[in-house]
């Protein structure tokens, strides 16, 4: 605080106590980061001051790329997620963080502890290649992803969306960049905090089970069961298995978290560690995460900054890692699994199923013992020279390390004939940066404000990987520590490398708060490409704050703000994977009849040298509105994005050897318009209320293919399901597509309709058609804080509407297809005739790629509701406690018939084109959590 | 102060020289393999035969590629379940799910496409023996050839790649006498390079049998290649000559001890897990589990021809009238199992009834019978269970319980000596030569296949019989049961009986029949009426020529290359 027009202050002692000797009548200004100013009019005595969040003002930094900007000078397109946004809610992740808080930005997670999670902005513009944002971690980038970071260490997300904000990153802007700023000590502030949280999950929304009974009866009667086989389930003294009961457990998450942050004038200094202990629903998943940072930041001179930072994380995972798209998934396998069959025999080996999935037993799956370790490294000095005034050179150089380990083995007792094995496996990458920047910042005659940044950036990635595995172990209690002990030895290894060299120049200027304009241009030179390494990308924003015009100062008072924007630029995406324009000859592994493997090499693969940058360019125009001094706020923005010459993997004809290999072809068009809403609809007072509305609206279509291959196919299961999802010009990437289902015909027949709209037991693959799209249209996330006095409620929903899927998981446990060779769905046996057909007609066709089973994905959910209550350090004399209860996923609003509206199935190489095809993804648990944070 | 000039540009300095220099961008893939300079030595060879092999084995690992082998009289599927694509081929129909005709193609054209590699680039290897060169080609040529020749029965008319060239998907499918053409002159090729009658080598021979192509077995495949081309569809009977003439090299081999792949003794070898490499196998596909998971070097077979309500996969089931018509004898005992073994371990007939009453469906699906399928079961490739609950190494026992699993190190029987003896007594009758030795050949065929061995009339069709009752119900064989039929243009009377009333007596009235009751109680009867039961799968696709013969081309091949018509 500090008496106005004077540099008389003081600042708060731990507790916030203080003492300021002014004159009554002189006015103080108490200010506090993070805070809005306050002025009072001195009187005698003490007086408490409540600061009240800032997050309106537009005065506000807006991180972007290279550098910082006020948000009033901002043309371009970014959204901002304050750490507050989540603070209060028992997020355990970034991804959850992100998840339907910010305008125009689709978050799915796998649901897997520990799991992974598709972040997606504005839409899909790559057929082939990687949708993911680049992930910017205080100006470096993180290839490591998301996955380590404690978000509480996270003071602010920015994610920049337009061309002009993402051109700065050029070769990697397309898919939008997420820069995450991370807390810093404060000048002349300290804070000591402790947060502990405790959660109980239960999976939703779980398939109904056959009982053992009905399920023995349909066996005898459908599927020629001798009634003897199955005796003990008919006469109901075995009750059989229920395979909910067998997967599915009561999870829990365990959360602690430690800051404590000091700071002068001349030196800041933040640490935190983190301690997350998440036991997943799905028997035997679970993940721990420690985590570190510490950063320090100290002028050493008047024109030498240092900022120093680590971070460090070990990610612990057991279980199934992954439910994806296959066969093996051990939900899927569970789901179609028969309640009349032994579990385990007296050995402990457990069973095959006789009359439904031919896969392993799912227990046995999931029983089987597997770990995943990463630890991730992240540091970074930055250098910053004050050269001259308004003139600085900032020097920043990172190492990302990622350190992953798996190790797994194969029980001789997962199936009766399970060969016993082991794996280890090793990947080991880093990634080097060196950022160099230039940066001027200057006004001129009051009313030219420049900020001119010069960047050159070196980023080097090397990835080296070793794996052993063995089958055959002598002896299985030796686990996976000794490969010696195997009968059959297996090896691999591998190397991979990128670079890239760029040069950024970026001008920003604003007129008079009234004009801006800003430039960027990005050269980019890649090692992942042959003969086209170079490329460079422009972009060009301006915007006009209307307010601050002189005819709209009489309705200011009311609109406070008012800003249009407008921005193109190209930005590009050169991520295909190391050597692709090499030409490379593939490995195979074969036995001739021994245990001896045999390595052979052909030559199947064929490259384009010529292959260069695939390239979006993006347009958006955009209008902010302020009302009654920030008190509501709005911003709408239009965008167009279309890819050209995109990486397309096309593949020769099977009778060439199948061959796939990347072409410079094909167009891709993204349309949208991201609204965000802001109010402070009740404030002051003991009551408040806050609101936040994100909203966007995605149009994403394939404008452009190729004559050699003019559709490119997708959503294969194991001949269950197949081509469900294909990638055609003029329709969405992914859209879903099979057979026009009619109805069931007198004899109990599936009948589809042929191209010419005739009925028909056995359509040909001439018969199908586009069934719908896999992306929603229209998403929402809104987010309210209602307080009374120390009581606040925070309710979080999200919803999606707009998208269908094909739900394979139901289509196979109501048919007899593949390896789910009998009827699971106990809703079965009431629709024969009306939409199921008879089962003992002689060839009937179950088509899963048909509109039978395509579904409405649409849903609302509550995602989160937070109930706190606040005590003061005032009553309690040691620390501000904040206790809260959380209840996550408390209710979802959805027609869809499968576990989750919302989670795809992860792990399968094209996952975007076959997000549609839901073949058992893992249920979204309900978590209540109990938690307490203390600021000392 | 000058320090603060200094040391920024020292540093942007630093930074350039740690990235400027002009490799920087440039890609050493380290570890990975280029083919410019890959064939250098033995060690290259063979790893680009290693990788030909692997195509070889990925190409029958699983039942896919045998769908279309459902056409053939012996072969049909089960109904009601999950095997539309198999009756669809079994019924002559357009297929909805096309995966067979799919996997077959792309399979076959990936040993095309690693043969290529080798042919083109094996003569110039360099620091490599001659000897050694004309293995790697011999080998090489011979699959080339057998990968086509699979086609081209399946298909007709075929895009030819023999350089891996892309071609724009512009090429025009060959007719079918060009590719013939092609098959001989590759399997001519591989009879040039002087292949081995034995090879010694690890990896190219075990036990009793050649992993590695023989010159047995290139003259074995031209005998069968030449038979083709006397019948359909080019017709060219001139070239039963050259067949009898190529099978007799390989006969005349045999008996003067220069080829060592000669008949088994008894037929109970034949399939025998124990003797899984044996002395019979001309060209065998080897296969050998790890991980207990499917992988392209096991075989997936197991349980397919097993009955779905007695464990197995009900992929391959055996066909009523076949199974009637299929002399008495030693090898039908082995072609089919005796006896179904029920899951409790009784054994009863096929046609056994829990009540002893004639076969009887009620109006609800459900039957009389005791084993739901009511039909005869294949076990080519069915193997007992150990006591210990392992693969038992013993010649299949209908009676002992069936190994359930699924990933196997079963041998695939390409062409077996009796076969390579059928072809010459058949090549031989038709073209009129060397006819007293061929009967004499077969007779050998025959008397370990019968109890007392019919005397034949008519050597032709004696032979052809006995070639389809030896490879009965194994739709991997080089020439299956379909192929023999499609060679004769004969798989019209298999759809035309098919269509028919279907009354061909299976069993006659009067037949002491074992059964169990539907407690499970064992009991025995005699029928009272003679068993007449049509097959499950009903054809009622209109017979259409060539288009009912062959198969459609991958419907995504021809959305590639719109030139793949018939």
């Amino acid at each position: 605080m500090i008496q106005k027009g004077t540099t008389r202050g003081a600042t708060t002692d731990i507790n916030g106590q203080y003492t300021l000797k002014v004159a009554p009548g002189s006015t103080v200004v108490f200010s506090s980061i993070g805070m809005v100013k306050q002025e009072w009019k001195a009187v005698a005595g003490t007086h408490d001051v409540v600061m009240q969040d800032d997050n309106k003002l537009l005065d506000e930094v807006v991180v972007v790329g290279y550098g910082t900007v006020r948000k009033a000078d901002l043309a371009g397109s970014v959204s901002v997620l304050d750490g507050k946004a989540f603070e209060a809610q028992p997020v355990t992740s970034v991804s959850e963080a992100l998840q339907g808080r910010v305008a125009g930005v689709n978050v799915i997670s796998d649901g897997v502890p520990g799991g992974s999670a598709r972040i997606i902005v504005r839409g899909s513009n790559s057929i082939n290649k990687s949708n993911e944002p680049l992930y910017v971690v205080d100006g470096l980038v993180r290839e490591s992803g998301l996955t380590g970071i404690n978000p509480d260490d996270i003071q602010s997300m920015q994610i920049l969306k337009d061309a002009s904000s993402t051109a700065i990153y050029g070769s990697r802007g397309a898919n939008g960049v997420v820069i995450i700023t991370t807390k810093k000590g404060v000048a002349g502030h300290s804070q000591l905090t402790l947060d502990v949280s405790y959660g109980w999950a239960n999976a939703t929304r779980l398939p109904k089970q056959t009982g053992a009974q009905e399920y023995a009866q349909k066996l005898v009667q459908y599927a020629g069961i001798l009634e003897n086989d199955v005796r003990d389930y008919l006469d109901g003294t075995n009750p059989g298995i229920d395979w909910n009961d067998e997967m599915f457990r009561t999870g829990s998450v365990q959360n602690y978290k430690v800051t404590f942050s000091r700071g002068s004038d001349k030196m800041q200094f933040y640490a935190s560690g983190n301690y997350m202990k998440h036991e997943g629903v799905v028997r035997g998943s679970q993940y721990e995460r420690y985590a570190a940072r510490l950063n320090g930041s100290a002028d050493i001179t008047n024109w030498l900054n240092v900022n120093a930072d680590v971070s460090m994380s070990h990610g612990q995972g057991k279980g199934v890692g992954e439910f994806n798209m296959s066969g093996y998934n051990p939900l899927w396998v569970a789901f179609n699994s028969s309640p009349t069959m032994v579990m385990k025999n007296a050995d402990g080996v457990y069973q095959m199923d006789p009359y439904c999935t031919i896969q392993n037993n799912a227990r046995g799956i999931i029983e089987s013992p597997v770990e995943r370790r990463a630890d991730i490294l992240n540091g970074h000095i930055d250098l910053r020279f004050k050269i001259l005034p308004g003139f600085t050179f900032t020097s920043s150089n990172g190492i990302d390390y990622y350190n992953f380990y798996s190790y797994s083995q194969s029980l001789s007792t997962a199936s009766p004939t399970a060969n016993t094995g082991m794996a280890n496996n090793n990947t080991n990458r880093y990634l080097l940066q060196s950022s160099n920047n230039f940066t001027y910042i200057g006004t001129f005659n009051e009313k030219h404000n420049l900020t001119a940044t010069a960047v050159w950036e070196a980023t080097k990635s090397e990835t080296r990987r070793m794996g052993i595995s063995g089958s055959n172990l002598a002896s299985e209690s030796v686990g996976w520590w000794n490969v010696a002990n195997a009968s059959t030895i297996n090896a691999s290894n591998g190397y991979q490398e990128w670079a890239l060299l760029s040069a950024v120049a970026r001008v920003i200027y604003n007129f008079d708060n009234r004009y801006m304009l800003t430039g960027t241009l990005r050269a980019d030179g890649s090692s992942r490409l042959s003969n086209n390494k170079w490329s460079v990308f422009p972009s060009v924003a301006g915007a006009w704050t209307i307010s601050n015009e002189k005819f709209m100062q009489e309705i200011n008072p009311v609109l406070s703000n008012l800003k249009l924007r407008a921005s193109y630029g190209v930005i590009g995406n050169q991520d295909i994977a190391p050597y692709s324009t090499l030409s490379l000859m593939s490995q195979t592994t074969t036995y001739y009849g021994t245990n001896n493997p045999a390595t052979g090499y052909w030559a199947n693969k064929i490259n384009d040298p010529n292959l260069k940058w695939e390239r979006t360019h993006q347009v958006d125009v955009g209008l902010d509105f302020g009302f009654l001094g920030g008190r509501f706020d709005a911003s709408i923005d239009w965008y167009y994005k279309r890819t050209t010459d995109a990486l397309l993997s096309t593949t020769l004809a099977d009778y060439l050897g199948g061959s796939s290999y990347y072409v410079n072809a094909g167009e891709v068009s993204n349309t949208g318009v991201d609204i965000v809403l802001n109010g402070n609809i009740i404030q002051g007072g003991d009551w408040n209320w806050t609101t936040s509305i994100n909203m966007s609206v995605l149009k994403n279509k394939v404008e452009k293919m190729t004559a050699l291959e003019p559709i490119l196919y997708s959503g294969s299961m194991q001949s269950i399901i197949t081509d469900a999802a294909i990638i055609k010009e003029g329709e969405p990437i992914g859209a879903l597509f099979g057979q026009r289902w009619s109805r069931i015909d007198e004899e109990g027949y599936d009948v589809y309709l042929d191209k010419d709209g005739n009925e028909t037991r056995n359509p040909t693959s001439d018969d199908r058609v586009v069934l719908g799209k896999a992306n929603p249209t229209f998403t929402l996330g809104w987010n309210n804080t209602v307080s009374w006095k120390n009581w606040s409620l925070n309710a979080f929903f999200t919803g999606a509407f707009g998208a269908k899927r094909i739900n394979a998981l139901r289509f196979a446990r109501n048919s007899m297809i593949g390896n789910s060779r009998f009827i699971t769905d106990p809703d079965y046996w009431t629709e024969i005739g009306s939409s199921m057909p008879d089962p003992s007609v002689d060839n009937n066709q179950y088509i899963g790629a048909s509109s039978k089973w395509v579904e409405k994905a649409d849903y609302f959910r509550l995602e989160n509701v937070t109930l706190a209550y606040d005590f003061k350090k005032s009553v309690t004399r040691f620390a501000d406690i904040h206790l809260y209860f959380s209840i996550q996923n408390l209710f979802t609003i959805t027609g869809y018939k499968g576990i989750n509206p919302a989670s795809y199935s992860f792990g399968s190489e094209n996952l975007q084109w076959a997000q549609g095809i839901d073949t058992g993804t893992s249920p979204l648990p309900r978590t209540y959590t109990v938690g307490a944070r203390f600021n000392f | 102060m000058k320090k603060k000039y200094f040391i920024p540009l020292l540093a942007a300095v630093a930074s350039m020289n740690f990235s400027s220099c002009s490799d920087f961008l440039t890609e050493d893939p380290k570890g990975q393999l280029t083919p410019t300079g890959f064939f250098d030595s033995q060690a290259s060879l063979t790893a680009a035969l290693n990788a030909l092999y692997y195509n070889v084995q990925q190409s029958q690992c699983n039942s896919n590629p045998g769908i279309p082998m459902c056409q053939g009289d012996d072969i049909t599927s089960t109904t009601g379940s999950n095997k539309a694509a198999y009756l669809s081929a079994d019924a002559f129909e357009v297929p909805t799910d096309t995966k067979g005709v799919q996997y077959l193609w792309l399979w076959m054209y990936n040993i095309i496409q690693s043969a290529n590699l080798v042919i083109d680039n094996a003569p110039n290897c360099s620091n490599v023996t001659q000897e050694n060169i004309n293995i790697a080609l011999g080998n090489a040529y011979y699959w080339r050839a057998y990968a086509y020749f699979q086609l081209v029965r399946i298909f007709g008319p075929l895009p030819v790649n023999i350089h891996n060239v892309p071609d724009n998907n512009q090429t025009v499918p060959s007719p079918v006498n060009e590719i013939y053409d092609l098959i001989v002159s590759d399997l001519l090729e591989a009879e040039k390079c002087n292949l081995p009658a034995k090879y010694t080598a690890t990896n190219q021979v075990i036990g009793n049998m050649n992993i590695y192509i023989s010159e047995q077995a290139v003259k074995s495949t031209l005998a069968a290649v030449y038979m083709n081309m006397a019948g359909f569809p080019m017709n060219k009977t001139e070239y039963y000559a050259q067949a009898a003439d190529k099978a007799k090299e390989v006969i005349d081999g045999v008996n003067s001890g220069k080829y060592p792949q000669a008949l088994n003794a008894s037929w109970a070898d034949v399939y025998n897990y124990g003797n899984n490499y044996n002395n019979e196998i001309v060209v065998g596909i080897t296969y050998h589990e790890q991980t207990g998971g499917w992988a392209n070097y096991d075989s997936q077979m197991s349980c397919c021809h097993q009955l779905g309500s007695l464990s197995g996969w009900g992929d391959f089931l055996a066909e009523r009238y076949f199974w009637a018509k299929y002399p008495e004898g030693p090898r039908k005992d082995y072609v089919y199992a005796k006896k179904l073994r029920t899951t409790n371990g009784t054994c009863v007939d096929w046609w056994a009834t829990v009540d002893g009453q004639p076969y009887k469906v009620n109006s609800d699906g459900t039957s009389n019978a005791v084993v739901t399928e009511y039909r005869p079961m294949f076990t080519g490739f069915t193997i007992n269970a150990d006591a210990a609950g392992k693969p038992a190494t013993v010649p299949y026992d209908y009676a002992a319980p069936y190994w359930t699993g699924m990933c196997i190190n079963k041998t695939h029987q390409i062409i077996r000596y009796a076969e390579v003896i059928c072809w010459f007594a058949e090549a031989s009758a038709r073209a009129g030569k060397y006819t007293s030795e061929a009967a004499t050949e077969l007779a050998k065929v025959q008397a370990r296949a019968y109890t007392t061995a019919p005397v034949n009339s008519d050597l032709a069709t004696a032979a052809f019989l006995e070639h389809g009752y030896e490879v009965a119900g194994m739709p991997f064989a080089m020439v299956n049961r379909r192929a023999d039929e499609f060679r004769l243009n004969i798989l019209k009377e298999a759809y035309d009986y098919r269509t028919g009333p279907q009354s061909y007596v299976l069993v006659p009235k009067g037949t002491v029949t074992e059964s169990m009751d539907k407690n499970g109680v064992p009991f025995t009867y005699t029928t009272t009426a003679d068993v007449v039961v049509a097959e499950n799968m009903p054809v009622t696709a209109a017979w259409q020529g060539d288009n009912s013969i062959y198969q459609i081309y991958p419907p995504k091949e021809v959305e590639k290359n719109p030139n793949l018509k018939r």
